[in-house]
């Protein structure tokens, strides 16, 4: 190789070095990027975020409730499906008292808003330690969303998971219901939150009547107050997701996807005008959005009005279910007319006539058909189902209820949602 | 916005009146020679006396008035004319480019083949004339002053065109012969039909790209996939450069509303494609990379290809305008359910569309028009040694077919060669676009008017009345794009065989999409609108260094280094506001209730390289490169990957054993590594911070995975390209194979581990493979009549090798990634006996085929004429991929009285469900109606394009060049018998970017027919 070679290549190398390096420096300038927006997970280890964790776990709930209860509302006749389209969680099959693995959202919803609470919970002790957690307003708040999300999931899965780990029955999960709202109680007494302390008591109630512990039940709903309410709230702000979509999926904008047309509560509200069940017609909106399989076809619209808005609450616990309970364990007990009295002093309560039983039986009937009324598209009405199903108690239902005709035990209907379809293929503790 | 858009019409204009003047000056030069001794162009006297010469307008005429004074002093002069033919044919060629290099002295063949160089100075001169696709020519010319010299070329076609020069996927310049792998170019000047946008350039016409995703709306963009499906996780859409600058290739968001749930599907459905910004006029040629073995150099994001575009260029000499003008239409072809599937519609059960329209536009025919579209364009190109320049300016004016949809597009450019001195070198090329887009409310939308004119009664509305859907029409769906892209790059050469070349870039574009439901609208009284603004910018660092150097006597070595930076920069705000208080123009404020999104993102790319080539006697080529490379998204450490690559070519034809006769042949072998990187937020676990009725609230966003990199593509490629019998046949092969390994695949996450959806992870292991071969002959070469035909055959087979343990997963529109599948395989119920009367027989789980075809065939052919008339077609034939019908499934659970069930819903009324078919039974029933059972195999024709060209040569007055083309675009279009309704190349929900498509309630891309007319001056 010349010298000449060798030099041009000794330049050559010097000038791409120099203009390299210069690349290298403009580019170098700014390798480190830190993007706004998302937060990482050890920001919320800041005891000034556990307010903010709190909401999302309410926010959590708010959207599990929603997927859970529109669903349910249909696989129960609480509502009717007017179109095959399976839209705003209306699917088709839940109609004929089907419900598919493949109603994931459902599933995802009530699992995420289930972690998230027990995933604060457990930050909450970390960063404070147990001590000062068990007085704080986050820590029982967050046991009382906890609960009332094992709750959905307990009353509304016949097994369901937690963790990745294998399938448990719902008793696991609604013990683990009364477990967070006895820990709700200690830690709102502690931090002064009457309305938490109360609401947890309520929702106690009612999973340990779910779990037969009538006693019990009846023994926490005592101590709640016929006018007390506890809600989830919803919001009308421009964010969907903080709706409440069992009105907003009939709410014509533009969606109509249910209908309260050929529901226990058609004939229902026309004969009683019980406050309870509201539903109107819409005018220039005679059918909802689609058609179902004939001999159906187009679906009558009628739009529910226990939801009036997009902020319309779900109750969570009230004192009217309270009394219900009351009425149940008495029943339980034997003690129909005991539980008649309750159930009529509902009923007068809100100005609609008094049931009328000759029996246990039909005392029964009426107390299954009242719940059916008091807790109305509030996500209730599967659990009660299975539960009345699992400890064969007597009374009908309603017609519509076990329609398509399934008899007393509700043969052929789904009773529970299924594990998803989503964890059965990603859990390996799942076949 | 509004400056940017009123500053590019004064450019246009401004450009138009110069061309007036400048033309007008040139034209009556030429035109008064012309007059003179009657020649064509203007003989050598005439124009030498035409540089001597002044143009005065005056009025009713044009004097010529010598220049005074100077006559005596100006140098010795002459003239070089002649005519560039065809070898072997005489066929004059018009565009070869006859030059005399160094003196920035040149000119342009007319349609006629003839060159003028006026003012050449006496003596002897070099003379040079190339032409894309033909061989090169030079000769040395005695110019005599006050003489004109006659020199006329013929020219060979060079099918393989060995010593032309690439840039695409090297790090320089490279000749074709050096090349270990394919690279595919688009000349735009073959290109007669005047191509719409870049999309519709690129569609047919390069083996292994397929374009899909489009819709027949205004402003929509289309997926660009190379050599099929690479990446599962990250986006397809290849790399583009244009002039050497990084520029945007995804496409810009949706304009849909910023809130969740259900508002956000109230958009057009469509994306717009930042490639369709670039004027396609402005295009010399596009160079498109379609594998890691050639992409090594572009680093971890280049798996899936690169598309390099390159504007055209000043040249020198005399400036040269180019003025041309399109008029035509757009029109929808037949694409609803088709004949097979129609029955009887019985009125009386309901099942006749109340506004009428027929099945085979999917009832939309009262709505659909013939619409107009028009296009300006115009450029002058010229120069001198020092300084070359081509500037551009244009407008379109398109309607589209939906009542809605128009496009206005205003472009100019800038292209500057400069000469600093001998060793420094610096083009500066720069663009502005402004585009304003208004769309129809089409897809998947409840307040859209496809949808609801399609489903009738079954609507959101309940009402399939024209006067009702009409109302639909009273939402603006506006879009609007800003762009600026600019380049400089400098070349500076210290000593001899060394050269660097650094180019810095700039892109940014400004999207901004208003959606205004204005208040009263039929489907949401109160009203709202939400507008999106979104920038993105890209800053891009290229340094390039180049040394050759001879190590023996026949073997050479180019060493070439560089570093490169990229840094993107996205910026989305969006405003939301509901409940307008009454009517009126509203703004964000206006509503009750109002609601504002922010993102932002920034993602550093940068890295460097090292490859060598070493040239054996010209004909041996061994190139080895190495690219390391790094990624903001992973962190401080960079996440630094090395990609290796080595390519072989051998010029087996410059053998000495090789007769000439027998043609020439390259034999090639490339193999390399690419990357592609995950998302600036894929690595860790984040939160997304969030409200709950007013309150902040933290919601899980990703649950991270600290151990992410990129996933990296390693592709064999081995081909030869051959010419046989004097060119007139050619062939190019090429095999690939590419493995993905550590794919990034969305792992779907255990759900009750707090449900924070899929998790990219790389586990998986893919494979593409594939031939592409295109073969071209020359069937008929005499002078009144040449005929040629071609045709290019793409194959693609990928599989997912292994999912690392991960559980199968979906990625939507019924596409799955299985091991032991296609790559987004399509899954779904088989029904086995459709048209059997009888129950029916499901195969649940069935894998239908992949979502991208399997085969894709290109047909071309064209007719030179006598009388220099051109005629050519091009068609695509598509098979092996399947889609899903998303938009009669969702139409049928709904009751819609679609042609696929009228006679099922008069049974059914009838009471005779027994006499249903199977499929009847699934489809016409809506609560049996299942999704995945509308799966259509996406087997099609397409005539892509006809085309005639009738070359006027000088027949316009005081004009070099001119010539009309009359064509076609899609014209006609031929589908499996099973394929049911819409069109295969429909986009899906939000029109382009998915990796499995669905059918929805979207027009397909129309047929437009255009007439253009060109003239040079």
């Amino acid at each position: 190789m010349s010298a000449h070679v060798i030099r041009a290549g000794r330049k050559a190398a010097r000038w791409g070095m120099a203009l390299s390096l210069l690349v290298l420096g403009l580019a170098a300038c700014d390798l480190d990027v830190s993007n706004p927006g998302p937060v990482a997970d050890e920001f919320l280890d800041n005891p000034a975020a556990f307010a903010a964790i709190v909401n999302g776990m309410g926010r959590e709930l708010s959207d599990a409730l929603n997927w859970i209860g529109i669903t349910s509302a249909i696989v129960t006749r609480e509502l009717h499906a007017t179109s095959g389209t399976p839209v705003q969680g209306v699917p088709a099959e839940a109609h004929n008292g089907k419900l598919s693995p493949e109603f994931d959202q459902q599933w995802t919803r009530s699992q995420r808003a289930r972690w998230v609470s027990e995933d604060g919970i457990r930050r909450f002790k970390e960063v404070w330690g147990t001590t000062t957690y068990a007085s704080t307003r986050e820590g029982a708040r967050a046991n009382l969303w906890a609960g009332y999300a094992y709750r959905l999931i307990g009353e509304n899965y016949c097994q369901s998971v937690i963790d990745g780990g294998p399938a448990l029955a719902d008793t696991v999960f609604l013990r683990n219901a009364e477990a967070r709202f006895t820990e709700a109680i200690d830690v709102a007494g502690r931090a002064n939150l009457s309305d938490v302390a109360m609401a947890a008591r309520a929702a106690r109630a009612s999973v340990r009547a779910f779990l037969g512990n009538w006693a019990g039940a009846a023994q926490d709903a005592a101590a709640v107050p016929t006018d007390f309410v506890y809600r989830m709230p919803y919001f009308d702000r421009a964010v969907v997701d903080e709706y409440n979509w069992i009105y907003y999926a009939a709410a014509s904008v533009p969606w109509t996807v249910h209908s309260v047309w050929n529901t226990p509560q058609e004939q229902y509200y026309t004969d009683t005008r019980d406050p309870r069940t509201p539903w109107t017609t819409v005018a220039g909106r005679p059918y909802g959005d689609g058609a179902l399989a004939a001999p159906i076809g187009r679906v009558p619209f009628y739009r529910e009005r226990k939801y009036t808005a997009n902020s319309s609450p779900i109750n969570l616990s009230t004192g009217r279910e309270m009394r219900l309970i009351e009425a149940e364990a008495a029943l339980v007990g034997g003690d129909w007319q005991k539980a008649m009295t309750t159930v009529n002093a509902l009923r007068q309560a809100v100005g609609v006539a008094p049931w009328t039983a000759s029996g246990a039986e039909e005392a029964w009937t009426r107390l299954k058909r009242e719940r059916g009324i008091e807790l109305w598209l509030e996500a209730r009405r599967l659990g009660d189902f299975r539960r009345w199903v699992r400890d064969r108690r007597p009374g009908d239902l309603h017609i519509l209820e076990t329609n398509p005709p399934s008899g007393p035990d509700l043969r052929g209907r789904d009773l529970c949602f299924p594990i998803a379809q989503s964890e059965t293929d990603t859990n390996p503790h799942l076949e | 916005m509004c400056f940017t858009r009123r500053f590019l019409l004064a450019a246009v204009c401004v450009l138009a009146a110069t061309a007036v003047r400048d033309g007008w000056s040139q034209t009556l030069t030429i035109r008064g020679d012309a007059g003179r001794d009657g020649t064509e162009v203007g003989g050598a006297p005439a124009v030498e006396r035409s540089a001597a010469l002044v143009v005065n307008e005056v009025p009713g005429g044009t004097a010529l008035t010598p220049l005074s004074g100077r006559a005596s002093s100006r140098p010795r002069q002459g003239s070089v004319v002649g005519t560039v033919t065809l070898r072997g044919l005489g066929t004059p060629l018009s565009s070869a480019q006859v030059y005399i290099p160094g003196t920035g002295i040149g000119a342009l063949t007319n349609a006629s083949g003839r060159y003028l160089l006026p003012s050449v100075p006496a003596g002897e001169h070099t003379l040079r004339v190339e032409r894309l696709g033909y061989g090169p020519v030079q000769r040395t010319v005695l110019v005599r002053e006050d003489a004109s010299t006659v020199e006329n070329f013929e020219l060979s076609e060079e099918a393989l065109a060995l010593d032309a020069i690439v840039v695409t996927g090297t790090p320089g310049q490279a000749r074709r012969r050096e090349v270990g792998n394919t690279v595919a170019q688009v000349t735009v000047t073959d290109v007669v039909a005047a191509p719409t946008n870049i999309d519709a350039l690129l569609r047919g016409r390069v083996a292994g790209l397929n374009v899909t995703g489009v819709t027949g709306q205004a402003g929509t963009g289309a997926d660009i996939r190379l050599r099929g499906v690479v990446s599962v996780a990250m986006s397809n859409q290849p790399l583009i450069y244009i002039d050497g600058v990084r520029v945007r290739g995804d496409a810009y968001p949706t304009n849909n509303p910023p809130v969740g749930g259900s508002a956000q599907l109230y958009g057009p459905f469509n994306r717009n494609s930042p490639l369709n910004d670039i004027n396609p006029e402005d295009i010399e040629r596009v160079e498109v990379v379609k594998g890691a073995a050639a992409t090594t150099l572009y680093g971890t994001e280049a798996a899936v290809g690169v598309i390099q575009i390159f504007t055209k260029r000043g040249r020198s000499g005399r400036p040269v305008w180019d003025l041309r003008v399109d008029q035509g239409i757009s029109k929808i072809l037949p694409f609803g359910v088709r004949e097979t599937l129609r029955g009887t519609p019985v009125e009386s059960l309901g099942v006749v569309h109340q506004a009428g329209g027929t099945p085979q536009y999917w009832f939309l025919d009262p709505w659909l028009r013939n619409a107009w579209q028009q296009s300006y364009n115009l450029s002058v190109r010229g120069g001198t040694e020092l300084l070359r320049y081509y500037l551009s300016g244009s407008f379109d004016d398109r309607d589209f077919p939906l009542p809605s949809d128009s496009e206005k597009k205003y472009s100019v450019r800038g292209n500057f060669g400069i000469a600093l001195s001998e060793q420094f070198l610096l083009d500066w090329n720069t663009s502005l676009n402004a585009s304003e887009v208004h769309n129809t409310s089409t897809g998947n939308n409840v307040h859209g008017l496809t949808l609801n004119v399609i489903r009738d009664n079954r609507n959101y509305m309940n009402d399939g009345s024209k006067e009702k859907l009409d109302s639909l029409l009273d939402q603006e769906l506006k879009t609007q794009i800003d762009r600026l892209t600019t380049g400089v790059t400098l070349s500076y050469t210290p000593v001899p065989h060394f050269t660097n070349r650094f180019t810095a870039g700039y892109d940014r574009s400004e999207w901004e999409g208003t959606n205004l439901r204005p208040y009263g609208f039929i489907l949401w009284k109160p009203g709202f609108m939400s507008v999106k603004r979104f920038t993105n910018s890209t800053v891009s660092l290229d340094y390039v260094g180049t040394y050759e150097l001879r190590l023996a006597s026949e073997l050479r070595s180019s060493f070439s280094f560089g570093v490169q930076s990229i840094r993107t920069e996205e910026h989305d705000l969006s405003g939301w506001s509901e409940e307008f208080p009454g009517p009126g123009l509203p703004t964000i404020s206006t509503g009750a209730k109002t609601l504002a999104t922010e993102t932002r993102l920034k993602v550093i790319t940068g890295g460097g390289f090292a490859q060598s080539l070493f040239d054996y006697k010209n004909r041996y080529f061994l190139t080895v490169g190495l690219r390391v490379d790094g990624n903001s998204a992973f962190g401080q450490d960079f996440g630094l990957q090395a990609y290796p690559k080595a390519s072989f070519s051998y010029v087996l034809s410059d053998e000495g054993f090789w007769p000439e006769s027998w043609g020439e042949v390259k034999l090639r072998a490339a193999y390399g590594h690419a990357g592609r990187a995950p998302g600036a937020f894929d690595a860790v676990r984040t939160w997304t911070p969030d409200g709950w009725g007013g309150q902040p609230a933290f919601r899980p966003r990703n649950v991270g995975n600290a151990g992410l990199g990129p996933e990296r593509t390693g592709e064999l490629e081995v081909g030869f390209d051959a010419a046989f019998l004097d060119n007139r046949l050619s062939t190019e092969f090429t095999y690939y194979v590419q493995k993905t390994t550590g794919a990034l695949l969305s792992v779907r996450q255990i759900p009750s581990e707090g449900n924070w959806g899929s998790q990219l992870e790389n586990v998986g292991k893919l494979q593409n493979k594939g031939v592409e071969l295109a073969v071209d002959a020359t069937l008929i070469r005499k002078p009144s009549l040449t005929w040629a035909a071609g045709f290019t055959l793409s194959t693609n087979f990928s599989e997912v090798l292994s999912l690392g343990g991960a559980p199968s997963f979906s990625v939507g529109n019924y596409g799955f990634v299985r091991e032991g599948d296609p790559v987004g395989v399509l899954v779904g119920i088989n029904i086995k006996n459709p048209r059997e009367v009888a129950e029916p027989v499901l195969e649940r789980n069935y894998a239908f085929g992949p979502s991208q075809p399997t085969h894709i065939w290109l047909f071309r052919t064209s007719f030179s004429l006598p009388g220099g008339l051109e005629l050519a077609g091009r068609g695509e034939y598509q098979t092996g991929g399947w889609v899903n019908d998303g938009g009669t499934r969702f139409g049928l659970t709904r009751g819609a009285p679609y042609p696929h069930c009228y006679d099922a819903v008069a049974d059914i009324e009838a009471g005779r469900r027994d006499n249903l078919t199977a499929q009847e039974r699934i489809w016409c029933i809506p609560q049996r109606l299942l999704g995945d059972v509308f799966m259509y195999p996406k087997t099609f024709f397409k005539l892509r394009e006809v085309w005639l060209r009738i070359p006027l040569g000088t027949v316009v007055p005081r004009t070099s060049d001119a010539s009309v083309t009359l064509s076609g675009q899609n014209v006609w279009t031929w589908l499996h018998k099973d394929f049911l309704a819409w069109d295969p190349e429909q986009g899906g929900f939000f029109g382009a970017g998915y990796l499995v498509n669905r059918l929805w309630e979207h027009t397909p891309p129309p047929a437009v027919f255009t007439a253009s007319a060109r003239v040079t001056f």
